[in-house]
C-alpha cells in the first residue's frame, strides 16, 4: 500500500487544487484583508491592545468557521465581519442576550426638537487642535456604554452607511439614528469639559 | 425648508446620507443657516478626528501571523497564554537566538566530553551516569534533529536533488528504498507547522541506515519539528520486553535535559518513523496518529504500478 501517494492525490484533489485551499484563498481575499480595520476598531472599542487582540483573533475565527455560510451580497463582507467583532465585543462585555441599557429611541422628530432645546456643544474646528485631544478623544470614548461606543466606531471608522450600521448592529435605521445622536451628544459633553479647561476656546452655540 | 425641518437631517446630511434632491434642500438652507452649519462643521470634525486618532493605531507585529494559526488550529490564542509562553514578537529572535546558543552549547559539548563517539553514548568515557536505551535512543534523534535545526537556520538543510515542498517529496525520499516507497512527508498545517527542507542522514552518528529527514518549522513560533523515515530501527523497540511500538502504542520519550524536547517513534511494515520537536507529549501522539490513520487506509494500491498508472506518473 502506497499511503503517502493517496496522501498527495488527497492533497491535490480532483480538480487539481484542494477544495480547502480556494476557500483559504477567498477567505483571504474577501475577510483577512480587513485585519488592520478589524484591530482598529477593536482599539477603539477595547482601549486595550491585548483585548483588541483577543477580539480580533476570535473574529476572524468566527468568521473563517461561518464562511462556508456567507453569500457575497450587496453590504460585502466588511458590515458581515464587523457584525460578528460587534458580537464578540458585546458578548465579552457581558451585554449578550439583553437588552440594551438605552433611553428608548428617538424619532427625527424628537432629536430635531432636543437640538433646538439643548444645542450640541460645537467647536470652531480651527481653534481645536486635535492631535491634543487625541488621549482625551480616546477616553471620552471609552466613556461611553457599550452600545453607544459600537455605534460611534462604526460611524468613524467603518465607513460605513447608515443602512450598514443597522445591518451590523442589528437594529432598525432610526435606532441607528437615534443611538449616534445620543453618542454624539456624550462624547461632545465629555470632549467639550476638555478643550474648555485647556482653554481651547470652545464657544457654545448661544454665544455665536 | 425650515430651520425645524432641517435640523433633523444635520447629522445624516454630514454624513452623506441623503438622497440627492434632500441634500440640496439641506444645502440651500444652510448656505443661510449659521448654526446649522456649525452642527455639520462639528460633526465631521469629530468623525474625522476619531479617524485620525485611529489611523495611529498600528496593529502588533505578528498578529496576522496568529490570527492565521487561530484559524488553523481552530481555537483562539487569548494573549494571557501567549504571555506566558515565550510566544510574543519581541520575544521571538530572544528564543530563536537563545536556542542557538543552546543548541551550539550543546554540540560543542558533545563533541569536546564525547572524545569516542562509539562508547560516549554510553557514558562511559564521560564520568556521566549511563543512559537507559530509550535515553540513548532519544538522545540520538534530537542531536540529529538539532543539527537539521541548525543547517535549516543557514538555509543549508534543503538536498538539492529532492523537491523543495510536499509536492512529489515523498515519493521522491521514496525512491531511496528498495521497492518500496516508505518516507513521511505529511501536511501538518493543521499543526502550525509548513514545510521547511528535506534531506537524508543517518541517526547513529554516522552508521545505520540512511534517514530521510523531513523538517517542518512553526509558521508562528519558529520552532522547528523533524520526521525520520528509516528502514526498521530496532532502538526504538522497548529494550526490556522487546515489543515493537506501533502507532498505537508508540515509542515516546522526553529529552532528559530538555524537557520540551519529545521524541516519539512507530514501525509500519518495514520501516520506522520517528518524529521530534519541541511538541508536547500530547499534541505529538495526536500528530501521529493523524498521520497513522492517513498511513493506514488499506487497499489505496496495491503495487506501486498501481499508484503511477492513477497519478499518471512516468
Amino acid at each position: 500500500m502506497v499511503f503517502r501517494l493517496w496522501e498527495a492525490e488527497r492533497a491535490l484533489g480532483r480538480s487539481g487544487e484542494p477544495m480547502s485551499a480556494k476557500i483559504s484563498r477567498q477567505f483571504e481575499d474577501v475577510v483577512l484583508c480587513h485585519l488592520d480595520l478589524v484591530y482598529r476598531m477593536a482599539m477603539k472599542l477595547s482601549g486595550d491592545p491585548h483585548e483588541a487582540e483577543d477580539l480580533v483573533q476570535e473574529t476572524f475565527l468566527r468568521a473563517h468557521k461561518a464562511f462556508a455560510r456567507f453569500e457575497l451580497r450587496e453590504y460585502g463582507a466588511k458590515p458581515w465581519l464587523l457584525r460578528i467583532l460587534h458580537n464578540v465585543f458585546y458578548t465579552r462585555c457581558g451585554r449578550a442576550g439583553k437588552a440594551p441599557s438605552l433611553l428608548e429611541d428617538l424619532s427625527l422628530d424628537d432629536i430635531a426638537a432636543e437640538l433646538e432645546q439643548r444645542p450640541l456643544r460645537s467647536f470652531t474646528p480651527g481653534d481645536v487642535d486635535w492631535d491634543q485631544f487625541d488621549e482625551e478623544l480616546k477616553t471620552a470614548v471609552l466613556s461611553l456604554s457599550p452600545e453607544y461606543r459600537s455605534v460611534i466606531v462604526l460611524w468613524a471608522l467603518g465607513d460605513l452607511s447608515y443602512k450598514e450600521i443597522a445591518k451590523v448592529l442589528g437594529c432598525a435605521l432610526g435606532t441607528v439614528m437615534s443611538r449616534l445622536y445620543r453618542a454624539r451628544q456624550h462624547l461632545g459633553d465629555a470632549l467639550g469639559g476638555y478643550a474648555s479647561d485647556r482653554r481651547f476656546g470652545v464657544k457654545p452655540e448661544t454665544e455665536r | 425648508m425650515s430651520c425645524q425641518k432641517v435640523r433633523k437631517y444635520l447629522f445624516a446630511f454630514a454624513d452623506s446620507q441623503l438622497s440627492v434632491q434632500s441634500n440640496c434642500e439641506v444645502l440651500d438652507h444652510l448656505k443661510v443657516c449659521a448654526a446649522g452649519s456649525a452642527v455639520v462643521d462639528e460633526h465631521q470634525a469629530v468623525r474625522a478626528a476619531l479617524v485620525s486618532s485611529a489611523e495611529k493605531i498600528e496593529a502588533p507585529a505578528g498578529i496576522d501571523r496568529r490570527v492565521r494559526l487561530a484559524i488553523q488550529t481552530g481555537k483562539a490564542i487569548q494573549h494571557r497564554e501567549a504571555r506566558r509562553s515565550l510566544l510574543n514578537d519581541n520575544g521571538f529572535l530572544r528564543v530563536v537566538a537563545l536556542a542557538a546558543c543552546i543548541t551550539l552549547a550543546v554540540l560543542v559539548a558533545w563533541q569536546f566530553a564525547y572524545q569516542d563517539e562509539a562508547g560516549a553514548w554510553r557514558g562511559g568515557g564521560s564520568g556521566l551516569a549511563a543512559l537507559s536505551p530509550a535515553a540513548e535512543t532519544t538522545e540520538l534523534v534530537v542531536k540529529r534533529h538539532k543539527q537539521g535545526d541548525v543547517l535549516c537556520e543557514r538555509g543549508e538543510h534543503q538536498d538539492a536533488g529532492l523537491p523543495d515542498s510536499l509536492n512529489g517529496l515523498a515519493l521522491a525520499l521514496g525512491r531511496e528504498y528498495d521497492g518500496e516507497l516508505a518516507a513521511l512527508a505529511p501536511d501538518l498545517s493543521d499543526y502550525g507547522f509548513t514545510f521547511d527542507s528535506a534531506n537524508f542522514c543517518r541517526l547513529e552518528n554516522g552508521e545505520g541506515p540512511i534517514a530521510a529527514h523531513v523538517v517542518y518549522v512553526n509558521t508562528s513560533y519558529g520552532t522547528r519539528f523533524s520526521i525520520f523515515s528509516l528502514p526498521k530501527w530496532s532502538l526504538i523497540n522497548d529494550s526490556e520486553d522487546g515489543i515493537e511500538p506501533t502507532i498505537e502504542n508508540p515509542f515516546i520519550q522526553t529529552h532528559d535535559q530538555c524537557n520540551q524536547m519529545t521524541v516519539l517513534g512507530w514501525h509500519a511494515r518495514e520501516m520506522s518513523f520517528v518524529c521530534c520537536g519541541s511538541v508536547g507529549a500530547g499534541i505529538l501522539r495526536s500528530m501521529a496518529q493523524d498521520i497513522g490513520v492517513a498511513m493506514g487506509e488499506p487497499g489505496r494500491y496495491e503495487t506501486l504500478d498501481d499508484a503511477f498508472t492513477t497519478l499518471g506518473q512516468p
